[in-house]
């Protein structure tokens, strides 16, 4: 069953990044569409109130997609730090760089576990980021290429409590490398 | 055992494929064979001898009753140069392998294997791995 709840965020708190970043997204989804869909979303994520009333991750080409998905997560914990990651991704490449065009759409999976797998992937790296129903198993790997050197690397961590931190930091990774 | 340089995965649904032609990890599901007595599940692929091998793998069909074809998505090319890159690092090294295993009708089948019983985080990352050798994705375009 689907439950909308309005988000408490004052509206008199939006944050000027907003503003300063309404011409990067003008072009997205309709009023109709943030009514619909903007409410869901806040009601998923505790970080979400820093952009309220931005209609705008909905259009996003990196992280649209899979926040359009993210109804379909029957596992509360794990529909929450879905839509907190995507946020913080959001925030990172469309808000704060302008950059969402130049990168791939992230992949949403939802699997037979109730955990959320989320994979970018580039050319020569991909990033995957798993969303457990046991937060503390949440984890992410990266598994890239050196095309030169013929040579193959691969990390994966769980988040612990650094999620915020952790995320921030693949993003950066993807602008340095790409 | 001579094996080629490439390797045809078909690739069932467009769902595995992101917006830029790249595959989910989720094309790289290993399947459990009660037959196998070595503790490995198997993901199939073709060997890619020659053209004949991919055009088996093109046109394979669902069922001797389901005449649509098998690899609804098109067929993805993989480096196995790449995964012999992948199958010796310390975190993966034992748990990922391959092998030829003709089946009737197709000379050419064989499957990369995964060890069971390993940690979800490792699978997910090997799979992720194993995407990362695709060199080329062929779509079905109809």
């Amino acid at each position: 069953m689907n439950i909308r709840v309005q988000s408490t965020v004052n509206p008199d708190h939006e944050t000027s990044s907003l503003f300063a970043h309404e011409e990067v997204t003008k072009n997205v989804s309709s009023s109709f569409e943030y009514t619909q869909q903007k409410r869901e979303i806040d009601t998923y994520s505790s970080l979400s109130g820093l952009f309220f009333q931005t209609p705008h991750i909905i259009g996003s080409k990196v992280v649209g997609s899979a926040f359009r998905g993210i109804h379909a997560i029957k596992n509360q914990i794990v529909k929450k730090q879905t839509a907190d990651v995507l946020w913080i991704i959001y925030n990172r490449i469309d808000l704060f760089y302008n950059l969402s065009n130049r990168f791939p759409t992230i992949m949403m999976t939802i699997l037979d576990d109730d955990s959320v797998l989320l994979e970018w992937n580039f050319e020569f790296f991909r990033i995957g980021i798993s969303l457990e129903p046991n937060a503390s198993e949440s984890y992410y790997y990266i598994v890239s290429e050196d095309k030169e050197k013929g040579a193959f690397s691969s990390y994966t961590e769980k988040f612990g409590t650094n999620i915020f931190r952790i995320v921030t930091v693949l993003v950066d990774y993807v602008i340095r490398n790409t | 055992m001579c094996y080629p340089e490439k390797i045809i995965r078909g690739i069932a649904s467009k769902s595995f494929v992101d917006s830029e032609g790249r595959l989910s990890s989720e094309a790289f599901q290993f399947l459990t064979n009660p037959e196998r007595t070595d503790d490995f599940e198997e993901a199939s692929i073709n060997w890619y001898d020659n053209e004949e091998a991919f055009q088996i793998a093109w046109n394979q069909k669902k069922s001797l009753s389901d005449d649509t074809f098998q690899f609804k998505a098109g067929v993805a090319i993989l480096s196995r140069e790449f995964l012999d890159t992948i199958i010796v690092r310390p975190n993966i090294q034992k748990a990922l392998k391959y092998e030829r295993q003709p089946i009737d009708g197709n000379k050419y089948h064989g499957n990369l294997l995964r060890k069971v019983g390993l940690d979800k985080q490792i699978q997910r990352m090997v799979a992720s791995a194993i995407a990362l050798s695709m060199e080329m994705f062929i779509p079905r375009n109809e």
